[in-house]
């Protein structure tokens, strides 16, 4: 299994953000392919995600300067997806579709079993930063319903045992 | 123009192609509602009001605010369905806004009540519960209503980009979408108010307008603002005249298309400052006291008749903030009246960028370029001080101009609010301006070898161009405070230009000779073959309200009216600092301000303390007591400019109408009534009416032709500062600027303490903290501030924040056009 887990900085840590050489020869890579610098918002909040686990005020406030636009602006941006995360997040994000195909081939099931489980609803982390239950709408996989997106894994065709296997390793492999 | 072929409601008509259906049918006179529109931004199709239905074989509702008009399109904007669709929407609106018509403030000038009277939507409401949010009452000057609030968003668009700050965001989607702050903290922002003017509801409003006179009761009077000399349109309600209810601009006002700045939307709370006078005072036993306008009156006529007959000079101080009459009625009243030379604005920077700038280099003392030009311009040079802090109008024409790709150069020492836009930015260190442009004229010549024709026609041509040899980027930049690769960049963005607008702010504290400037920005654009091209030229951006009015209107000892020379065989009068000196010296025998403050706002080293001691007789006309009145003989209130009907004539040259939109305390006249009056006393009749309007108007008619190119030879390069103390910059604040804002509440409320800002090189040297006290020192003259460290101030420089008064970092100024350095060092 090769999803990666997510290794989420610390609030204290991203109180305030500077990037590093690494980070901004990312940025500077990214900007060229966009025809303003405010049409790079959302890469560039994805290449902090991706560093940082999440999007903190820090970053915010790091990328609004980087980018030449107002905090106000790209919190607005970052608020309106839902796949920035703005609070540090658990080590596996689990998103359940929820949406007809997978509801209809067990995904009700897979909720039901997953809230019970885990002891969490949507929205809600382990007490011990393991799991993060997301209750989304269509992951665009019907023809392989029910599916659950994993950090950035699809994993499809599932049932509670496949399931239950593949959360057992998970949580066995830290 | 391409057009193309609609049918709106079964009839046929042709539009201008590239425009969206809203457009197109506005155009056609067929209206249609909206919320969410504004025409000025760019199309957002939030509000689903303009739906219309298509006929075409496309069937279905689209937004037409966001929907190009296309050849064939039909359009049916009045169908049962489109009518259902609105009532619908509204509907939904209406259902997280807390309606609480019967108390609410915008009763009566409300979009939203407007639409739902029109089109219903109320009448069944669904059941939902509003959503609670608490009114933020954390900015003293803009309240927030997020439960009346409609999400329209226009408020956030034009933050973002019309005034280019985006303080406020729409955060979060859905029901939890919310307009706010950063973080939910207090406003910080420019307060230019556009919000409050763009909101359609009462989800933006300002405490300080509030009133129960309702909207259909107020009268409102449409006039020119009289802060900066950016000329403004602005319409104020009042009740009456008495108090504003409102301060706004409409979307098709020119030349700020419904912009307004802090000072023009919030200022005008110094009208009811305590110092503002209603009676005349005369000096009686060594105490001013209060007298009839007969008594002062006649006591000011004797006074200048007394002078008059014993052969002493008189002299007369006005202000760039008179109306073109007054001041055309001034200088006639002194130099016929009075048949004294001695007329002058005052010590006034933007006076002298016009006449000592652009009427030496040009022989007109006017700008070359327009606001409007900004709109069109390739590439723009700022020189001298941020727009941002000095034109507020200006700064958010740049924003517009940069974000259509116009390429921006600016050249001023402070950090700008425009650096994020600008292709490049010249951090110069204060007062070098003009060596920046020499030095790139320099660059020019030599690349091109040779200065061009327009140049080579010029008199004087061999003298100029050795005089830019010390000038060569590689001597000169550390005088500029650059690097030579930025000069040659600069000069690299420059000759890529096809066209050019050159922008020189001027205002009190700016360091250098701003005339200087003027005259080289002049020389630059020659050297590049733009001098004269349409679109290219320079823009003298005037401290005050008037300062172009008042120079036509021939209010300068070296002018006649019209800015012509004087008649043949006449001296030029004093200056304003040498009408001062020579009071000091006791040389006058009656002096006569209006409209300045000498005493409390010239820096200290013009020495107006021992001028006006020393005049005989001296006159102020104020609508204020200032420090100057409460030293002299008479003085005389008026009326401030937005109590008075006339005209004054912005930096772009056109000559705007001012109203009187609020009613001056105790009836009190205008300034040219009162000289009016005086002159009369003496015997003298002042032009009046009709005749008085064509002589204004001859003297504002713009200049036919032009007088050919006069080159100044460059000054010898003075020295970079010597290491130790840093160079001062002491550009205006945005919030306070002079002494009006010094007397509104609500705008000091808003101006940053009196701070200095150091780069943190300098502080680290000098062993200097934030929030230290430091004492700054120049020319035997100390002031105590805080310092703050700022990351964007370049090493060697400092900035003092100052509010263009005689106060603070001004007590350091002795001569405001040289550079000023002082020593920085902690408070032992």
């Amino acid at each position: 299994m090769s999803t990666r887990p997510i290794v989420a900085v610390p609030p204290e840590a991203l109180r305030i953000v500077t990037f590093d050489a690494a980070m901004e020869a990312s940025i500077a890579e990214l900007l060229p392919r966009y025809p303003t610098r405010r049409a790079a918002v959302l890469p560039v909040l994805w290449l902090c995600q991706e560093r940082f686990g999440w999007i903190s005020p820090g970053v915010v406030r790091a990328v609004a300067a980087r980018l030449g636009e107002s905090p106000a602006f790209v919190e607005g941006v970052v608020s309106f997806y839902t796949m920035y995360q703005t609070a540090p997040p658990a080590r596996y994000v689990l998103q359940v579709c929820t949406t007809l195909s997978c509801a209809w081939c067990g995904g009700r099931e897979l909720v039901a079993h997953l809230k019970e489980r885990l002891g969490i609803s949507f929205g809600e982390k382990t007490p011990d930063g393991m799991f993060q239950l997301v209750g989304v709408q269509c992951l665009g996989a019907c023809g392989t319903a029910p599916v659950v997106q994993i950090n950035d894994d699809y994993y499809e065709n599932l049932d509670v045992a496949k399931l239950d296997a593949i959360l057992d390793e998970l949580a066995g492999r830290s | 123009m391409d057009t193309v072929l609609i049918t709106v409601n079964g009839q046929p008509v042709e539009v201008p192609a590239g425009l969206t259906l809203l457009e197109a049918l506005r155009r056609q006179g067929v209206e249609l509602p909206t919320l969410c529109h504004d025409a000025r931004l760019t199309p957002y199709g939030g509000c689903r009001l303009c739906v219309v239905a298509r006929r075409d074989g496309r069937p279905g509702l689209v937004p037409a605010c966001s929907t190009p008009a296309l050849a064939g399109m039909k359009i049916d904007t009045e169908a049962p369905e489109v009518h259902e669709a609105r009532r619908r929407q509204l509907q939904l609106i209406l259902l997280n806004h807390r309606m609480e018509c019967p108390v609410c403030e915008r009763t009566g000038d409300c979009r939203l009540q407007d639409l739902v009277f029109e089109y219903g939507g109320d009448e069944d409401r669904l059941p939902f519960d509003l959503v609670r949010r608490p009114r933020d009452e954390s900015s003293p000057l803009i309240v927030r209503d997020p439960e009346k609030c409609i999400l329209c968003a226009k408020c956030v668009r034009l933050c973002d980009e019309a005034q280019g700050v985006a303080a406020i965001g729409v955060v979060g989607r859905g029901l939890e979408a919310r307009v706010t702050t950063w973080l939910d903290g207090p406003l910080e922002c420019e307060f230019c108010g556009q919000c409050v003017d763009a909101c359609p509801v009462a989800a933006l409003t300002i405490p300080s307008f509030a009133s129960a006179l309702p909207a259909w009761q107020r009268t409102a009077v449409t006039t020119t603002c009289s802060f900066c000399s950016c000329g403004c349109e602005l319409t104020v309600t009042s009740d009456g005249g008495e108090r504003p209810l409102g301060v706004g601009a409409t979307p098709d006002s020119v030349p700020n298309h419904g912009k307004l700045c802090a000072k023009g939307r919030f200022g005008w709370d110094a009208l009811r400052h305590p110092d503002r006078l209603t009676r005349p005072l005369v000096r009686r036993g060594g105490r001013l006291v209060e007298a009839s306008w007969d008594e002062a009156l006649a006591v000011v006529a004797a006074g200048f008749a007394a002078a008059r007959d014993r052969g002493e000079a008189i002299a007369a101080v006005g202000s760039t903030r008179l109306t073109t009459e007054d001041a055309y009625l001034l200088q006639r009243f002194v130099r016929e009246a009075l048949a004294s030379p001695h007329v002058s604005a005052g010590v006034d920077p933007g006076v002298e960028a016009l006449v000592a700038g652009m009427g030496e280099v040009l022989g007109a003392p006017r700008s070359t370029a327009t606001i409007a030009d900004l709109a069109a311009a390739g590439t723009i040079l700022v020189l001298r001080g941020d727009p941002g802090r000095t034109h507020p109008l200006v700064k958010t024409e740049l924003v517009t101009a940069a974000r259509r790709g116009a390429k921006l150069l600016l050249a001023h020492p402070s950090p700008a609010t425009l650096s994020p836009l600008a292709a490049q930015h010249l951090a110069i260190a204060p007062g070098r301006a003009e060596a920046l442009l020499l030095s790139a004229l320099e660059e020019i010549v030599r690349r091109r070898g040779g200065p061009g024709a327009t140049i080579e026609r010029a008199d004087g041509h061999e003298a100029w161009r050795l005089g830019l040899d010390p000038y060569r980027p590689a001597a000169a930049a550390a005088l500029v405070g650059v690097t030579p690769a930025a000069i040659g960049r600069l000069v690299d963005h420059l000759e890529a230009a096809d066209s050019l607008v050159i922008t020189v702010a001027t205002g009190r504290g700016i360091p250098g000779r701003e005339a200087g400037v003027a005259r080289r920005a002049v020389e630059l654009l020659a050297a590049l073959g733009l001098l004269g091209r349409p679109g290219s030229g320079v823009l003298v951006l005037g401290e005050k309200a008037n300062t172009q009015g008042v120079v036509l209107a021939g209010l300068d000892p070296r002018l006649g009216a019209g800015g012509r020379p004087l008649a043949p065989g006449s001296q030029p009068g004093w200056s304003a600092s040498e009408t001062l000196a020579r009071a000091a010296a006791g040389e006058v025998g009656a002096l006569y301000v209006l409209g300045q403050d000498p005493l409390g706002a010239w820096p200290a080293g013009i020495g107006a303390c021992r001028a006006v001691e020393n005049a005989r007789f001296v006159v102020v006309q104020d609508p204020f007591l200032t420090d100057t009145g409460r030293a002299a003989d008479v003085v005389l209130p008026v009326r401030c400019l937005v109590e008075r009907d006339g005209s004054v004539v912005g930096a772009d040259g056109v000559r705007r109408t001012i109203r009187q939109a609020l009613t001056p305390p105790a009836g009190l006249p205008g300034d040219g009534e009162v000289v009016r009056e005086i002159a009369a006393r003496l015997g003298h009749t002042l032009p009046a009416g009709a005749d008085l309007e064509a002589e204004i108007a001859r003297a504002c008619e713009p200049p036919r032709g032009t007088s050919g190119l006069r080159l100044t030879p460059p000054p010898a390069p003075g020295a970079p500062p010597a290491a130790g103390g840093v160079c001062l910059d002491l550009g205006p604040q945005l919030f306070h600027s002079g002494s009006t804002t010094l007397r509104s509440a609500a705008l000091l409320g808003l101006a940053a303490p009196e701070t200095v800002l150091l780069a943190p090189g300098d502080a680290q040297r000098l062993g200097i903290g934030r929030g230290d006290t430091v004492r700054l020192s120049a020319g035997g003259r100390e002031v105590l501030l805080r310092a703050e460290v700022d990351e964007t101030i370049p090493l060697g420089t400092a900035m003092a924040l100052w509010g263009g008064d005689g106060s603070g970092a001004g007590r350091l100024v002795s001569d405001p056009a040289r550079s000023l350095v002082a020593e920085i060092g902690r408070r032992s």
